[in-house]
């Protein structure tokens, strides 16, 4: 979960449905609710200041958010963390979730994404990150975006609001495999499994943080954050 | 396509261009990996072939867990023809990394490479399709070049194989590597060289289809919160923590409070007191960069890393900008175990140090590895470098290399123990630059070429274990005859960590005893360390167990490094492993049903033909005096001052170790004076076709 770029999700998706940093920022220090965290869904916390009591729950400090070091995303369930520099690139993350997820074990078509990151880094070839350079590498997986790009863009009303994930998931019964999702998808993240023909995104089941061997993943529920 | 297996076999003719696919369950019995690595070559390269010729073929090969899920289970077999072992038998290295699997997520469980392109060429592999590249603009350039060439094209994503300068100008001692650091040595790279093949590059969008997803995530969450310890599953902390009942300091368990990731993005991260049980923390266990490089090491330290699946990050990540002076890439990086830090052990009065006491190691071996890997050189579990100082002290290179050869290697940087002096030495090896260029000839010819004599085989610090030019892995010193046996059935070092696993655990001798008379039948086919006793039938029981344990994990694949899971850090569960654990995974991945057993058949199969092969190729059938006793002397005649089987040395005994071949070979049923397999010992295992072939050839005994 990168945090440089998400800034630009309204511009991205032609509205400006999100509150900018500036509104928002003091707010996670003041009343932090579910409903307040869900309106910043669909990016990362960078440029908000974010609480002690919730820092020292993640166990980071704001210059880690701010700087990518740390990247939270806020879902439906609660706080995703991802702290790059515990993340050793193993990729058991994409392996649990392809296996529970899929009954068949692979990267390309995993939920939660290291893979596209781990030999050059976040920005790609030539970008001087990665296995073959500064060592720096994060796991990516779905924003569960407040209006969600995907769903707009899929043409059988495929992805929706699953009541059971509390997530915004894929129905596979609808889904055709056309991959508009994973093309309007500003981080590609919905991705087509080339043998079933469908796609598949995060669900928020937290089979990746539960076997990260790091504690690089690790999802932080709202009950242990709002008061 | 099959639970488990991909169900393809690829095949590449490089003289002709042909790629065809064809059905990998024709060659189920061998389940995978070296089983279908030697039942190819066995089949189809026959007896005489030398590891250039266009007969002789490459082949990588997986198996159903690889790839899967299962942990450590991203390791691939590399079976070929030796370069630098006598007679050129077949031979098999193990890379890791990410190659493994993706070969799988590609949809193949083995790439048969035949024949000999006329024109340096790339394998591009993009699930079915499959190119042949012209690889003019990559032929020349290292291994991370390669890479970032390929990747520049193909995407991030793609995983390559590839050969150095080494492999491409066939240095005997050459690699194949993927993902920076992950290395198929065996001279393989030159085999690939020679060929014309630089790479191989996969992009793979499948998964690995799996039979019971719910009992593969069971045995996940059992087996590391159980069962699994940290690297060579060593089980207990190195220091004394209070929820350990034992330590140990030679134990790769290194986490502790006080010793940190100190380079970490961000601030220092605490390895920490992690007990058992909490599977979030396992990846903290082993710190290899402080345990290879000494505690210098830590304030260079990023984080660990290591293969696709294993939550045992062995793989050192370092950072040093005084090694980045020597090359731009050479400030970051990292490797394990000997290719970790082998590379400054050629300086006679050690490596220099740059800022702190100790950091010379660090340093040193960051050049090293570097460039090492970049040129796709292998050191023969560090044999290249023994045979250097060896030769160094014996001034045999004053006396092989011509004068001028001579007056131009910078000695002085040697002594000094400047990283500078490495980058020029493998620069000559990578090369083949000058008569020094042939230390990477391997043990065999140098001992020949240069006419080392019976002193050099003689060295106990040299440490070579065979005649037929192979160095000691976990030989007599672990587990005496155990070790030795092992040592002598390959043909080249055995890679063989099933005995030196429980050796090394940590645990005290009184469990690893009572495990072994639980495993084999008596607590004395256990020898505690250089306090060993004579051949006994329990450690030909042993002996057989720790090589059929390897091959299976050689063909299902997994790590040989980490598995097999003997014994657990659990008290409660009274230290004891699970032997069972290995076939659990095979029916949740695959659905067919298998035991401990079974697939201790299967692994006796795939060893009888590798035995069968070496036997047809060497057209002998007298295995005994012809490859095995093939042990150096110093083996036997270390240690003057003592006597086998007393307290203090692991001196062995000649006679007795005569005995430990008979018992062994009585044990795998093959003929006991000789050492081949027979008749009865191949039919048992299946292998009729290969009897009748044998008997054919005069090579079965009567």
């Amino acid at each position: 979960m990168r945090n440089e770029g998400h800034n630009d999700d309204a511009a991205h998706r032609g509205g400006n449905a999100m509150t900018t940093p500036s509104a928002s920022a003091g707010l996670l220090e003041t009343e932090l609710t579910r409903q307040e965290f869900l309106r910043l869904s669909g990016r990362g916390l960078a440029g908000l200041a974010i609480a002690p009591s919730l820092l020292s729950l993640i166990g980071c400090t704001q210059e880690d958010v701010d700087s990518g070091r740390v990247a939270l995303t806020s879902t439906p369930k609660g706080v995703l963390v991802t702290q790059r520099a515990r993340c050793t690139g193993c990729h058991r993350c994409e392996t649990a979730c392809t296996t529970i997820n899929d009954g068949r074990v692979g990267s390309f078509f995993s939920r939660v994404k290291i893979h596209r990151h781990y030999f050059y880094g976040d920005d790609g070839p030539g970008s001087g990150g990665g296995l073959f350079g500064n060592l720096n590498y994060t796991t990516d997986t779905c924003r569960q975006c407040r209006e969600p790009a995907c769903m707009a863009a899929c043409p059988v009303n495929a992805i929706r609001w699953n009541e059971k994930y509390q997530a915004i998931s894929v129905d596979t019964e609808r889904c055709l495999g056309c991959s508009a999702c994973t093309s309007s998808c500003p981080w590609a993240m919905a991705t087509v499994n080339p043998e079933t023909q469908k796609s598949g995104k995060c669900i928020l089941c937290g089979e990746c943080a539960d076997v990260c061997p790091t504690g690089a993943l690790s999802i932080i529920e709202w009950k242990n954050i709002t008061t | 396509m099959a639970n488990g297996w991909a169900g393809n076999i690829l095949r590449v003719n490089l003289s002709t261009g042909a790629i065809s696919v064809e059905d990998t369950l024709k060659y189920k019995a061998f389940i995978g990996g070296t089983g279908f690595g030697y039942k190819i070559m066995y089949d189809e390269v026959p007896p005489g072939t030398k590891p250039f010729d266009e007969a002789n073929k490459i082949i990588f090969a997986v198996g159903p867990l690889t790839g899967a899920g299962a942990p450590c289970s991203s390791r691939v077999d590399i079976v070929s023809l030796s370069t630098f072992t006598q007679d050129h038998l077949i031979v098999d290295a193990h890379m890791g990394g990410f190659f493994p699997a993706w070969m799988k997520y590609a949809g193949y469980d083995a790439i048969v490479i035949e024949g000999q392109s006329p024109k340096p060429v790339w394998l591009n592999i993009h699930d079915e399709k499959v190119s042949i590249e012209d690889a003019g603009y990559l032929w020349g350039k290292g291994t991370r070049a390669t890479n970032d060439e390929i990747c520049a094209q193909l995407g991030a994503e793609t995983v390559v194989a590839a050969i150095g300068q080494a492999g491409e100008n066939l240095v005997p001692l050459s690699a194949i590597l993927n993902s920076r650091n992950h290395a198929g040595g065996a001279g393989t790279g030159a085999v690939m060289g020679s060929k014309n093949l630089k790479a191989i590059a996969i992009r793979g969008t499948k998964g690995v289809l799996v039979s019971d997803r719910k009992a593969l995530k069971e045995l996940n969450d059992y087996t590391l919160t159980q069962l699994m310890g940290a690297n060579n599953n060593h089980v207990v902390p190195s220091t004394p923590q209070p929820w350990a009942e034992y330590s140990s300091p030679g134990s790769r368990w290194t986490a502790r409070k006080g010793l940190y990731w100190a380079a970490a993005e961000g601030g220092p991260i605490e390895t920490g007191e992690i007990p058992p049980g909490d599977q979030k923390t396992v990846g903290f266990r082993t710190m290899k960069t402080v345990f290879d490089l000494g505690p210098a090491a830590e304030k260079y330290t990023v984080k660990m890393s290591g293969c696709h699946s294993c939550p045992i990050r062995c793989m050192s990540q370092l950072k040093a900008p005084q090694a980045g002076k020597y090359h731009k890439d050479a400030g970051f990086g990292g490797n394990t175990c000997v290719a970790n830090f082998v590379h400054t052990t050629i300086f006679p009065k050690g490596p220099k140090d740059f800022d702190d006491k100790g950091d010379g190691r660090v340093i040193g071996n960051m050049v090293g590895l570097y460039h090492f890997d970049d040129y796709g050189l292998w050191c023969n579990y560090g044999q290249l470098h023994k045979d250097f100082t060896y030769c160094y002290k014996n001034n045999v290179f004053q006396r092989v290399l011509p004068e001028e050869e001579y007056k131009s290697i910078p000695w002085h940087l040697l002594e000094a123990g400047d990283p500078a002096f490495i980058q020029d030495f493998y620069h000559r090896l990578a090369y083949r630059i000058g008569e020094i260029s042939h230390l990477s000839d391997g043990s065999f010819v140098i001992a020949e070429r240069w006419k080392l004599g019976e002193k050099y085989w003689e060295d106990v610090e040299t440490k070579i274990w065979s005649r037929r030019g192979w160095p000691v892995h976990h030989a007599s010193e672990a587990n005496s005859q155990v070790g030795a046996l092992i040592n002598c059935l390959f043909n080249r070092d055995p890679m063989n960590h099933s005995h030196i696993n429980l050796i090394g655990s940590g645990l005290p001798i009184e469990i690893k005893k009572a495990v072994s008379g639980e495993l084999f039948g008596t607590p004395d086919a256990f020898d505690d360390v250089k306090n060993y006793t004579p051949m006994n039938e329990g450690k030909a029981r042993y002996t057989k167990w720790a090589i059929n344990r390897m091959t299976l994990h050689n063909a299902l694949t997994l790590c040989n490094w980490v598995w097999p899971m003997t014994v657990s850090p659990l008290k409660s569960r009274n230290y004891r492993g699970d032997m069972e654990l290995e076939a659990r995974y095979f029916t949740a991945v695959t659905g067919e049903p298998a035991t401990a057993e079974s697939l201790d058949l299967a692994c006796e199969r795939i060893f009888n033909l590798f035995r069968a092969y070496t036997v047809k190729c060497m057209n002998t059938m007298d295995m005994r005096r012809k490859h095995d006793d093939t042990i150096a002397p110093w083996v036997f005649d270390k240690d003057p001052n003592k006597t086998p089987f007393t307290k203090g040395t692991d001196k062995m005994e000649r006679a007795d170790m005569q005995k430990a071949f008979t018992l062994f070979y009585e044990e795998m049923g093959w003929h006991p004076a000789l050492g081949c397999p027979t008749r009865q010992s191949l039919e048992r295992v299946g292998l009729r076709d290969v009897a009748d072939d044998l008997a054919a050839h005069n090579l079965l005994p009567a």
